[in-house]
């Protein structure tokens, strides 16, 4: 430990010792107080008393160190001071010395026993005996002292320490700690003061004694403590001045100190352990006001073993800070935790009121929905995952026959309802349970007892736990019986319809107000050859019909179906082209029907189309026919009429030669007119097959031989020559027909050729049929009558007939024996070179 | 003695051999016989006959058709034409009628008739 001792005076460390001096002899007294007063070592105060009575009087009043006493006094002997001495201060020792007369050891003894410390004999006294005799009295007194101090100065640090250990608070700490610190050092003033981070300061506990006034909560500063940043103090050491004037102080630190008139101070630092490091907290100071004081050993000590309680308080203090925070907080929460509890208990309560009354009304609310789940005509149930029957209302012995408890907990499998109900109700369950949504489908039950079948819409619904997850599932079936059994009768008319318009030979169209198509039918399809969805949505008008009638029959419709009056003036049946997917016409003869919403509004129309195309064909081709059969039949019998008139008039009966020209002209006619008459019945029959062909085996050879022997007059007579090849081939034909086509063939190119050129005939047997091919070298015949030549009356040259001889109708002849056998029949021609005609008969394979 | 001339176009050679004789028998008219319309344009307007007799339905070239070559040569467009047809209903009566014939002979006719016939239809 480093004390810190400016100019240290011994004096100022010894402390005044009082001796009381009782002598009824001046002389001896003066000559006692000079002697002691020469003693280097001690210093000395005095009182003096003649008598017992003025000793024992001064000894209790002034309480002095030591006491001199002499034995004969004027009032009695020195042992009856000591007496009542001793009798009055049993605890003490009496520090008294006895001063006897020479050779009197018996008073000596006597003295010692009542308690005196010492004696001389005052006839041997000398200021050395005197002096060491008293010195020795006056150290002892000293140890004594100190030691009892130092006792003293442990017991407070232990109550001081125990005090800190009572008081939590620091300043209760602080407040405790100045009182005694003061009262054990008999200090004027005892302060504490904290320093500031920035070494300024305030007193933060005082202990003073009146009349000094009170500095607690100053705020002090010493202007060098920032700049030192505490010194000498922060390394723990102590500043001990008895006397501040010789202390080498600041003239301001004086100042200070002289404001509170202080004069002696002993300041031990208070030092804080901060990570190791030593912190200056503050100070501990005591002072001494007006006059110096020496500081013992003990009172610095004290100081600095208080800076060192201080400083644990100071830690405690801390501690106790937070631990009152934490307490606090810890406090607060359990307050917190309490009011919680409490409102929960409240809230506990409430709830239980309502969810007693909740469960009061959920067993109402369950017994309605019970009481309506039972009268229900739906069956109502509910499943488990597994699909067991948690519930099943009544109506479900309705359909099974069997009564709703039994189901309560088994499967429908288990209760044998129908397998393929089963598999529509898993499906229905497993989709369910995979997406979380309510699920529908339909079942037909055959009723066990009628043998009814009935129809159910049944629906399952998932139902969650708190946790969102499906525990239940209810299941309801809806008798759709009677709607079914409509919609089954509607389907089949349906049905029915569908299966007609699918089917029908007739166009069915359905348009919009608007002229739109909203149905075809697939005729309508194959007629135009469109694809449905090219059609559906187009514009009729504009898209089906030809152009030229476009405009004025989208205007008509568009017209009659925004007017109920007009409308009724619309002519439900009409003819008019619609136009194919390839660009062609087809005449189609309409049948249009309105169709009304049930407000009877016009919102469209059905339209049912015959095409009549191939029809008005036919009816033209006949009308032209008959033209010109009318003509060709015509043509002769008004030649033969008019021949035979001229011969029966007798005016050529002058002129021979003329009427015998009229009569083979009416012999001429009369015989083209046969032949044409026998063609048109024959072409007649073959074409309405009413004429069944014969057919048998022949062999091709023959039957071309006696083509040609038919032939032999025409070639001769067109002086022609036949080229043939022909095989000997097997053929099923019928005999007659194929000569006919042969013959048919050859006099048509013997007529058309040349004179003296070739016809070709050649027979090829291909590995499909029999090819016969008949070439001329004539005329030929353009492209574009290759095809018509083989129908009725289109020779490329109408006159040909009558040059030729020929009817008109000998190629479409041919052409219907040939199709008849199943052959065919074609041209080729290169004009100016000459025709080839080819028919083909099939192999007949048995 | 001056005798009525006339071209008779017909593409049957025997139906117009029977009406030539017919005319020429019964009134004494003489009668050019041409069995193809084209035949008949190129004789026409050396020929200069008194009327034509017309067959309507004729291949190659019909009746209708020689007919408005006539009208289109200022020699021949004066010339009156008898048209024979076997069209006799009243809307190709009416279409003939249009073109300025100057009457029309439905087939088939009688031949001994035919000659009163033209003589009334062209007032001779």
């Amino acid at each position: 430990m480093t004390t810190l001792t400016p100019n240290s005076n011994d004096y100022l460390f010894k402390s005044i010792m009082t001796v009381l001096i009782v002598d009824d002899a001046e002389a001896d007294r003066i000559t006692y107080m000079r002697y002691l007063q020469g003693d280097q070592n001690h210093r000395y105060r005095f009182l003096e008393a003649e008598t017992i009575e003025e000793g024992l009087a001064l000894w209790r009043s002034q309480n002095p160190d030591i006491v001199l006493l002499d034995y004969a006094l004027p009032d009695g002997d020195g042992l009856e001071i000591l007496q009542a001495m001793r009798t009055e201060n049993l605890m003490g020792k009496l520090e008294t010395i006895m001063l006897t007369g020479q050779g009197n050891d018996e008073l000596a003894v006597k003295a010692m026993r009542l308690g005196a410390a010492d004696y001389l004999v005052k006839g041997e006294l000398t200021a050395i005996s005197l002096c060491t005799r008293v010195g020795q009295v006056c150290d002892r007194i000293h140890i004594n002292r100190q030691l009892k101090r130092s006792q003293e100065q442990e017991l407070l640090i232990a109550q001081i320490s125990l005090k800190i250990r009572k008081y939590l608070e620091l300043e209760d700490v602080l407040s405790v700690i100045v009182q005694e610190v003061r009262a054990f050092l008999n200090a004027d003033r005892t302060v504490i003061y904290q320093f500031n981070p920035d070494f300024s300061g305030m007193v933060v506990a005082e202990s003073v004694l009146p009349p000094w006034e009170a500095c607690f909560h100053k705020q002090l500063s010493d202007e060098h403590f920032p700049e030192t940043m505490g010194g000498a103090y922060r390394e723990g050491r102590v500043f001990v001045a008895p006397d501040v004037y010789q202390a080498n102080l600041s003239e301001c630190h004086l100042q200070l100190l002289e404001q509170f008139h202080i004069r002696a101070s002993l300041i031990v630092p208070i030092l804080q352990n901060q990570d190791h490091n030593n912190r200056l907290w503050g100070l501990l100071c005591a002072y001494q006001c007006f006059e110096p004081r020496h500081w013992e050993e003990v009172d610095i000590r004290l100081l600095q073993q208080l800076s060192v309680q201080l400083a644990i308080a100071l830690q405690q203090a801390e501690l106790y800070r937070s631990l009152q925070v934490t307490n606090n907080l810890l406090s607060k929460e359990i307050q917190d935790r309490l009011q919680a509890e409490i409102e929960l208990l409240q809230s506990n309560a409430l709830l239980e009121m309502r969810v007693a009354e909740r469960t009061a009304a959920l067993y109402q609310s369950q017994q309605e929905f019970l009481s309506l789940a039972e009268n229900s005509p739906n069956i109502i149930g509910r499943l488990d995952r597994q699909m067991r029957y948690l519930y099943i209302n009544s109506a479900i012995e309705k359909l099974t026959g069997i009564p709703a408890q039994a189901f309560i907990g088994k499967t429908g499998r288990e209760m044998g309802i129908p397998e393929e109900n089963l598999a529509l109700q898993e499906a229905a369950v497993t989709k369910l349970l995979e997406t979380g949504n309510s699920q529908s489908y339909e079942i037909g039950y055959l009723l066990p007892t009628s043998k009814e079948r009935e129809y159910y819409r049944v629906y399952i619904v998932p139902e969650y736990n708190h946790d969102g997850e499906i525990t239940t599932m209810l299941i309801i079936f809806q008798d759709i019986t009677p709607n079914k059994l409509k919609e089954i009768a509607v389907q089949e008319i349906n049905q029915r319809w569908q299966s007609l318009l699918d089917n029908v030979r007739l166009i069915v169209v359905g348009l919009t107000a608007q002229g739109l198509v909203e149905y075809v039918n697939p005729f309508f399809l194959e007629i135009t050859g469109y694809k449905f969805a090219e059609v559906i949505g187009q514009d009729w008008f504009y898209n089906f019909l030809p152009q030229i009638d476009q405009e004025k029959l989208k205007q008509t419709f568009i017209d009659a179906l925004a007017n109920d009056a007009i409308f009724n003036n619309f002519p439900r049946y009409y003819q008019n082209p619609i136009i194919t997917r390839a660009g062609e016409e087809r005449m189609i003869a309409w049948n249009n029907t309105p169709l009304r919403n049930p407000n009877n509004k016009i919102i469209g129309t059905i339209s049912i189309g015959e095409d009549i195309t191939d029809k008005l064909k036919v009816d033209k081709i006949k009308g032209e026919f008959i033209s010109i059969v009318s003509h060709e039949l015509r043509t002769p019998l008004s030649s033969i009429r008019g021949a035979l008139g001229l011969l029966a008039s007798g005016v050529l009966d002058e002129k021979p030669d003329t009427a015998k020209h009229m009569l083979n002209i009416a012999v001429a006619d009369t015989e083209r007119l046969v032949r044409l008459v026998n063609d048109i019945l024959d072409l007649e029959r073959l074409e309405s097959s009413r004429i069944t062909l014969n057919r048998h085996w022949y062999d091709v050879t023959e039957l071309c031989e006696q083509a040609l022997k038919t032939m032999q007059t025409l070639t001769t007579d067109h002086q022609i020559q036949i080229v043939s090849n022909v095989p000997s081939l097997q053929i099923w034909c019928d005999r007659d027909r194929l000569v006919q086509t042969i013959v048919n063939l050859l006099s048509n190119a013997i007529k058309f050729s040349p004179p003296h050129s070739e016809v070709r005939f050649d027979v090829y047997s291909t590995t499909q049929d029999i090819l016969f091919k008949i070439s001329d070298q004539g005329r030929g015949i353009p492209e574009n009558s290759l095809e018509s030549v083989f129908e009725r009356f289109h020779q490329v040259d109408a006159s040909d007939s009558r040059q030729k001889g020929g009817t008109g109708l000998g190629l479409a002849i041919c052409r219907s024996i040939i199709q008849q056998h199943g052959g065919k029949i074609w041209a080729e021609s290169v004009l100016s070179q000459g025709s080839t005609f080819s028919f083909t008969i099939p192999h007949h394979l048995g | 003695m001056y005798t009525k001339s006339l071209l008779l176009i017909d593409d049957e050679p025997n139906l117009a051999s029977v009406i030539a004789v017919c005319l020429e028998s019964f009134k004494g008219w003489s009668v050019r016989v041409s069995n193809s319309g084209k035949e008949a344009l190129s004789i026409v307007e050396s020929l200069q006959p008194d009327a034509i007799l017309l067959d309507v339905m004729m291949p190659e070239m019909d009746g209708i058709q020689v007919y408005q070559q006539l009208q289109t040569n200022s020699h021949t467009q004066n010339i009156p034409v008898i048209l024979l047809t076997a069209k006799v209903q009243t809307s190709d009566r009416e279409q003939f009628a249009k073109l300025g014939v100057a009457g029309t002979i439905a087939k088939p006719f009688d031949p001994i008739a035919i000659a009163d016939q033209i003589a009334q239809l062209l007032n001779w």
